[in-house]
């Protein structure tokens, strides 16, 4: 038996997966979501093997509740999402459906899933092709969700002061503490607004609102100080990186 | 540029003014002179229709012959050589004429020999003051055609400004309402013909409007209902709509499509943020001439919200400015989980 989940904020929309479902006797759906907080738990507790997501809905998207989950499920997507998004979609062969759809293209999607989980290729290139999708939207950041525990946080980058490379993880120093995810530096640097936060060095990206001083450490090195008191060395790339933001 | 004295009511002033000059001409060779009335008459009808038919000429060089500042002596160059060709012309054939018209009379013979200098005199003035009535003429003329396309350049740009602003269906609207649709057919077809045919009016209404139109408040609150109801089939019982409106208010007018920006910030910033029931609610007074027309919805203040925030309000006053030429006519206020927008519509106003 194949234990799915339905996460989609619209009743009609979770209506439909679950009617084009019914010719499918080995899936069997075990709960229906209607947020991506709700999802997140769902699939805590319940270990799916396949979920169907949306991936505009309240609070955090489908995308942003995939990030906080580590070994995640395979995905169908299904959204209205517009055409220059599913070009990425394709490139990534993560399946979505385009709503409204048939029958027909459902079950595609359906079979192909069924085929990875049986042939047990399963998520493991999964999270990683996910990821590449969504830095492949080329969508600027605009807020970061991060995970403690069971609590779901979502901060907005006004509250961010600054992320450091941790091995596979960033830690992001932020109003509200600190926080790990499993997220790219460079992703970060290119997709952040580049007036807003500043790669200084490898390990550093500070977010220029917070900073408070750059000081002459020793010969071509450079200390910044943020005005949380931390003090971060400055690479020479990032110095001039510096220099183009805060125009000096 | 046609020629201005070409045209049928113009041709009569021309000749009028030449006429003026030809009487004033043979008045002062018959008293002036002491020459008979028919020769002082035959006289001034040779050298001034010839001037006349010559002036009309003379608005080519005009016409082609650009005054510009770099290039000051040619104009100068083509102007003199054509007052020099016409004049000596001129003059060459009134002489000829007016001697073979007159041969006997000797006194007369001599006096056009001697009239040659005064001639060219007055030549020279008929060719000065024709070239610049017609320079005048040429520079009023290009002025208003300036204007004329300046004013056709400017409401081109605000028609196509205006089209910008007007606002566009969110395509993600159209395709979740057609999904629910889809849905409603296997469980429910009599709520999916229901919502298609609302679906379809709504598209009638938003896409098949002009641009300048007012439209009655009735009819835009009807689309607008239109456009709840199906956002209601979607999201359910999350969407609350209150409406508290003014009677005096649904035959005044307001421009075509301008509330259904600022309801699609509402349940954008309402539904789409919030796991909460969302109530929105429409208000229309009207006050002192002013239609005021008020949108809130309820909102989560936790949810951060992602980016795009305030374009539909910014781009609904731009619109309201283009039409009514006056400036602020849309107010936001935001309390702890209430924002609400106000428009300004003036009233009395003809079409814009």
């Amino acid at each position: 038996m194949i234990k799915a989940i339905i996460i989609d904020d619209e009743q009609l929309a979770r209506d439909i997966i679950l009617a084009y479902l019914k010719p499918f006797e080995n899936i069997e759906v075990m709960q229906q979501c209607s947020d991506g907080f709700s999802g997140l738990k769902a699939i805590q507790e319940i270990n799916p093997d396949l979920i169907f997501l949306d991936i505009q809905m309240p609070k955090i998207t489908g995308f942003e509740m995939l990030e906080l989950i580590e070994n995640p499920p395979l995905v169908i997507f299904s959204t209205a999402f517009d055409q220059f998004a599913i070009k990425a979609f394709e490139l990534n062969a993560t399946d979505y459906l385009l709503k409204p759809y048939n029958q027909d293209r459902f079950n595609e999607a359906v079979k192909k899933a069924v085929q990875k989980i049986e042939s047990d290729a399963g998520s493991q290139g999964e999270i990683q092709a996910l990821n590449e999708t969504k830095e492949a939207l080329g969508e600027s950041i605009d807020r970061i969700v991060v995970k403690t525990g069971n609590k779901i946080q979502i901060l907005a980058l006004s509250h961010i002061d600054h992320f450091e490379a941790q091995d596979d993880y960033v830690a992001i120093h932020a109003q509200q503490g600190k926080f790990l995810k499993q997220i790219r530096m460079k992703h970060l640097e290119e997709n952040l607004p580049s007036k807003e936060f500043v790669r200084i060095h490898r390990s550093h990206i500070v977010s220029v609102a917070g900073i408070e001083k750059l000081e002459l450490y020793e010969k071509d090195s450079y200390l910044l100080s943020l005005k949380s008191g931390k003090q971060l060395p400055v690479s020479r790339s990032g110095h001039s990186k510096l220099k183009e933001v805060l125009k000096y | 540029m046609k020629h201005p004295f070409l045209s049928n009511q113009n041709k009569g002033y021309y000749s009028i003014v030449w006429l003026f000059i030809s009487g004033l001409y043979a008045l002062v060779l018959f008293y002036s002179y002491d020459y008979p009335i028919d020769e002082a008459l035959v006289d001034s009808l040779v050298f001034n229709g010839l001037f006349a038919s010559l002036g009309l000429a003379f608005w080519f060089v005009v016409r082609y012959n650009d005054f510009d500042p770099k290039q000051i002596i040619n104009f100068f160059a083509s102007h003199a050589a054509a007052a020099g060709l016409s004049i000596a012309a001129a003059i060459f054939l009134s002489l000829m004429v007016l001697k073979s018209i007159f041969p006997g009379d000797e006194e007369y013979q001599i006096f056009l020999q001697e009239s040659v200098a005064w001639r060219a005199g007055l030549g020279l003035m008929y060719y000065s003051i024709t070239t610049l009535v017609y320079q005048m003429i040429k520079y009023y003329d290009d002025l208003t055609e300036r204007a004329q396309s300046q004013s056709q350049l400017e409401t081109m740009l605000r028609d196509s400004e205006l089209e910008m602003l007007k606002s566009q269906i969110n395509p993600h609207f159209i395709f979740n309402s057609l999904n629910s649709i889809s849905s409603l057919t296997i469980t429910a077809p009599e709520r999916a013909r229901d919502m298609v045919i609302k679906l379809s009016e709504f598209l009638r209404y938003s896409l098949g409007k002009e641009n300048h139109q007012l439209n009655s408040v009735q009819e835009e609150l009807d689309n607008i209902w239109l456009y709840l109801d199906i956002e209601k089939v979607r999201f359910g019982d999350r969407l609350n709509i209150e409406k508290e409106l003014d009677p005096n208010t649904l035959k005044l007018q307001l421009p075509n499509l301008i509330l259904q920006p600022l309801l699609e910030n509402s349940i954008k910033h309402g539904i789409y943020e919030s796991l909460e029931k969302i109530t929105v609610k429409i208000k229309t007074v009207i006050e002192n001439d002013i239609l005021r027309i008020f949108i809130s919805n309820e909102y989560d203040p936790d949810a951060v919200s992602k980016k795009g925030e305030g374009i539909g309000i910014k781009n609904v006053s731009h619109r309201l400015e283009l039409i009514y030429g006056v400036p602020k006519l849309v107010f936001t206020s935001k309390s702890d989980n209430l924002f609400t927008v106000r428009l300004d519509i003036p009233q009395e106003q003809t079409e814009a």
